[in-house]
């Protein structure tokens, strides 16, 4: 295959992808394992457009339909994952630590 | 107190096995892409071949809510879903959203902004249906719309009779339902539709659909449920808890 901005732009999404992956497993914040996620969706639209273009004049809509509908998801489950990292913190506060932070305890 | 021969190290202090496990993932990835033959042709012809019997003009729009409806029924759906989630977490996001933020510059920005992003989403919805367009992107621009009533604490949401924030949420979903319900009531597969009135309900799911969108968008970002106050000193919360 032949160095292309489409080729550039495929190879971006998967590098987003496995960054976010990396930041998903290593992130000891939950926050950062959200924003993780966010990433690692944003790889796989950028990857799926990518794949819409392909190869030839004719761009395949499904990909585009089904970018724009995980957009949407991902927002709502971000909108979860934010609403359910309030809660713990919450739960948490009067423990006097957050759950993300016991490990660091623990070892201290 | 942890015996410290069985220290157990998170993956945040001990990386590196992972990352070059996930490098060789990253490897096998780019090498499925780049493998000629690994990308099938796709469905750009296919959907070329029916986009006439459609009712609409944008291939787009007619994979979203024609050919591939269910997609888009199971995403209203999962909107809906978030704002249940977040509206059940009641006592998680704190009372007041924000902080107001320059008071002066956000509220004429406000009304700067605010008729124009409804004229946008208006002719986006419209250019749908025949072009780049439709109930996603306008229904993200209403939603935006919403995040900077909210982001001026303007109370909007709260303002709203919940009644009817509650059933403009719930619109796209159900419409959406119904349709592919009377769909099988007259025989037909499930949310298909006849080609003589294809255009006219597609435009109408796109209308319900992007202002529940919008909608849902801007309740998941205030997060509690509108109406509702925290805290033990300031009440119950308005009727409807049973009780």
């Amino acid at each position: 295959m032949a160095l292309s901005p489409s080729l550039l732009y495929g190879l971006t999404g998967l590098l987003l992808f496995v960054i976010g992956l990396a930041a998903l497993f290593t992130s000891p914040q939950l926050l950062g394992k959200i924003l993780a996620v966010n990433i690692m969706a944003s790889g796989i639209f950028l990857f799926l457009i990518t794949l819409a273009h392909g190869s030839g004049t004719l761009i395949d809509p499904v990909p585009q339909a089904m970018v724009l509908t995980g957009i949407v998801v991902s927002v709502s489950s971000t909108a979860v994952a934010l609403a359910l990292l309030c809660r713990i913190e919450e739960a948490a506060r009067p423990h006097g630590h957050l759950p993300e932070k016991k490990d660091e305890a623990r070892q201290g | 107190m942890v015996n410290p021969g069985r220290k157990r190290l998170s993956p945040a202090h001990r990386p590196w096995p992972l990352l070059v496990l996930l490098l060789l993932f990253f490897v096998a990835l780019v090498w499925v892409y780049l493998v000629p033959g690994s990308a099938p042709g796709g469905l750009a012809r296919q959907v070329d071949a029916s986009l006439a019997a459609s009712g609409v003009r944008s291939r787009v729009t007619a994979v979203l809510l024609n050919f591939r409806g269910y997609d888009t029924l199971l995403e209203c759906f999962i909107l809906l879903l978030g704002v249940m989630v977040v509206w059940s977490q009641r006592s998680a996001v704190t009372t007041e959203p924000r902080q107001p933020a320059a008071g002066a510059i956000l509220a004429s920005l406000e009304r700067l902004l605010l008729p124009l992003m409804i004229l946008v989403a208006g002719y986006l919805l419209w250019a749908g249906s025949s072009q780049a367009g439709g109930a996603f992107q306008a229904g993200a621009i209403l939603g935006g719309a919403g995040v900077l009533l909210l982001l001026d604490s303007s109370p909007f949401l709260g303002i709203l009779p919940r009644k009817a924030l509650v059933w403009g949420i719930t619109l796209a979903p159900l419409f959406f339902l119904a349709v592919g319900v009377a769909a099988l009531t007259l025989g037909r597969p499930f949310l298909t539709y006849r080609f003589q009135e294809a255009s006219l309900v597609i435009v109408a799911l796109e209308v319900a659909a992007a202002f529940s969108i919008g909608l849902c968008l801007a309740t998941l970002f205030a997060g509690r449920l509108p109406g509702y106050q925290v805290g033990p000193s300031q009440g119950k919360p308005p009727a409807k808890r049973g009780e």
